[in-house]
């Protein structure tokens, strides 16, 4: 199985970050001149051989950030992020401009990653995070403290899952994939990914402290 | 058949996360959420994991949040993003109608692809007629030729086109001159791993006897002589000089 192409693309729901100067809803560049990522795309899809790579630059650090999360060790996010962008180099004719690039961007860097973990199903993983974790940055300048904050403790707990439980409940509760397309991504049988994402979250809601006296039970 | 009696409170933390993920017998599963409402400590735990999955949820939608891309990482993904760029050259310069000078209208690499197929298919077929028609020319035939490139492998370098000697093109002659001096076309397809690749793309991977720069209907292309599938005969493929996995078209092509 290849990489797989975008299906229904979810819109962001913080659209800031940007480029700088950059409209991406209204596709008009801005006043610097800097082509919005739309423009890009189609620039590359028709023959600009430095389109691309300028427009993969602006979303690298987001883009390296998924990959991450969706991969069983950080090779392997290397190797899946650099196949999820060369498919989108290849593919780039079939953006159908119903969604921001970056979000398409994500979606084939996450079939990427998902892919590489079916395919390296046998291979040995270590836990992503290391002495220093993931170390996750806010990107726009908007006071985003307390949700930073939230989403650092997330992303650590969630990188200390095992790789098979991460990937599950990365495909299904982060992505938005249902149990099916998940199974069928992962290569194993949907029960096996209920089993997985049930044991990923009693965990998470045990490290995230949303379970009270979790002891007490048996 | 005999049900058994649904397991009843306290609930451990891994039934009520089977139950919560639907990862329970449907029996099973009908008897336990009427109890599992009834119970708040259980219906705590629902919660809790609910609240993991709204959690998840609100990181998967937030498309801003990063990590800092090591420069190895990012470097190589522009190494290989140059390298597919490259091969795509013929796609990205060759100009057509359709893309020169229209603005707003987007040329995908696969329909420009296409387009030069169909382009080429039509001129393959009519080179493959001429070149059954020639005859070959045994031993060196002494004639200077201008050409485009191409290095002798007895270490002489090649005369330097000036735009006042004729291209060479497909012909007998070319292809006589690559067999006897065991010619080496010049730019990308010099580097003996690009030309394997391009041998294998085109179903042609057998010896090498040489290669030489050439002119083909007016196009820059490249003329490769490999050991043919039948003894004593020889194979001369015209390319393009961007031949590979991902330009695998055949100009044109005759066994000698």
């Amino acid at each position: 199985m290849g990489v797989l192409l975008p299906r229904n693309a979810q819109e962001p729901v913080a659209s800031g970050g940007l480029s700088k100067g950059v409209s991406e809803v209204s596709g008009i560049p801005s006043a610097d001149g800097a082509r919005t990522d739309k423009q890009l795309l189609a620039a590359h899809a028709a023959g600009d051989k430095h389109a691309f790579t300028e427009l993969v630059r602006r979303h690298y650090d987001h883009l390296w950030y998924v990959a991450l999360r969706t991969s069983a060790n950080r090779e392997d996010a290397a190797d899946c992020l650099q196949e999820a962008l060369l498919a989108a180099h290849r593919n780039a004719g079939n953006f159908r401009g119903d969604s921001a690039v970056r979000t398409w961007l994500h979606t084939i860097v996450v079939n990427s990653c998902l892919d590489r973990i079916r395919r390296n199903k046998v291979r040995p993983t270590v836990p992503i995070v290391g002495d220093d974790g993931i170390q996750i940055e806010p990107t726009d300048t908007h006071n985003r403290i307390s949700d930073f904050e939230m989403s650092f403790v997330v992303e650590r707990a969630l990188s200390e899952l095992p790789t098979d439980q991460r990937a599950a409940l990365v495909a299904v509760d982060v992505e938005g994939y249902s149990v099916a397309e998940t199974a069928k991504m992962l290569g194993v049988a949907e029960g096996t990914i209920k089993s997985r994402c049930a044991r990923a979250r009693a965990k998470l809601a045990e490290r995230l402290e949303f379970l009270r006296d979790p002891g007490n039970r048996m | 058949m005999t049900s058994r009696p649904a397991p009843q409170p306290p609930f451990s933390v891994e039934l009520l996360a089977d139950l919560h993920a639907d990862n329970l017998a449907p029996e099973l599963t009908d008897q336990l959420w009427p109890l599992v409402r009834a119970d708040p400590e259980a219906l705590a735990v629902i919660e809790a994991l609910d609240a993991v999955t709204a959690k998840l949820g609100e990181l998967g939608r937030d498309h801003e949040l990063a990590v800092p891309i090591p420069a190895d990482v990012a470097a190589g993904i522009e190494r290989a993003l140059a390298a597919a760029s490259d091969a795509d050259a013929p796609a990205a310069g060759d100009p057509t109608p359709e893309t020169q000078g229209v603005s707003g209208t987007v040329a995908t690499l696969d329909a420009a692809r296409a387009r030069r197929a169909r382009r080429y298919s039509f001129a393959a077929r009519a080179g493959l007629l001429a070149a059954a028609a020639l005859a070959v020319v045994a031993g060196a035939t002494g004639v200077a030729f201008g050409l485009l490139g191409g290095q002798h492998n007895d270490g002489s370098a090649p005369p330097q086109a000036d735009g006042s000697s004729p291209a060479i093109e497909f012909s007998a002659e070319s292809v006589d001159m690559v067999m006897s001096k065991h010619t080496t076309a010049q730019g990308r397809l010099a580097d003996p791993a690009a030309m394997h690749a391009c041998l294998v793309a085109v179903n042609a991977d057998r010896p090498l006897i040489g290669s030489i720069n050439i002119q083909y209907h007016g196009r820059d292309a490249v003329l490769i002589v490999v050991h043919s599938t039948h003894p004593r005969q020889v194979t001369a493929l015209v390319v393009s000089p961007w031949c590979g996995p991902s330009y695998p078209d055949v100009f044109a092509s005759a066994d000698f």
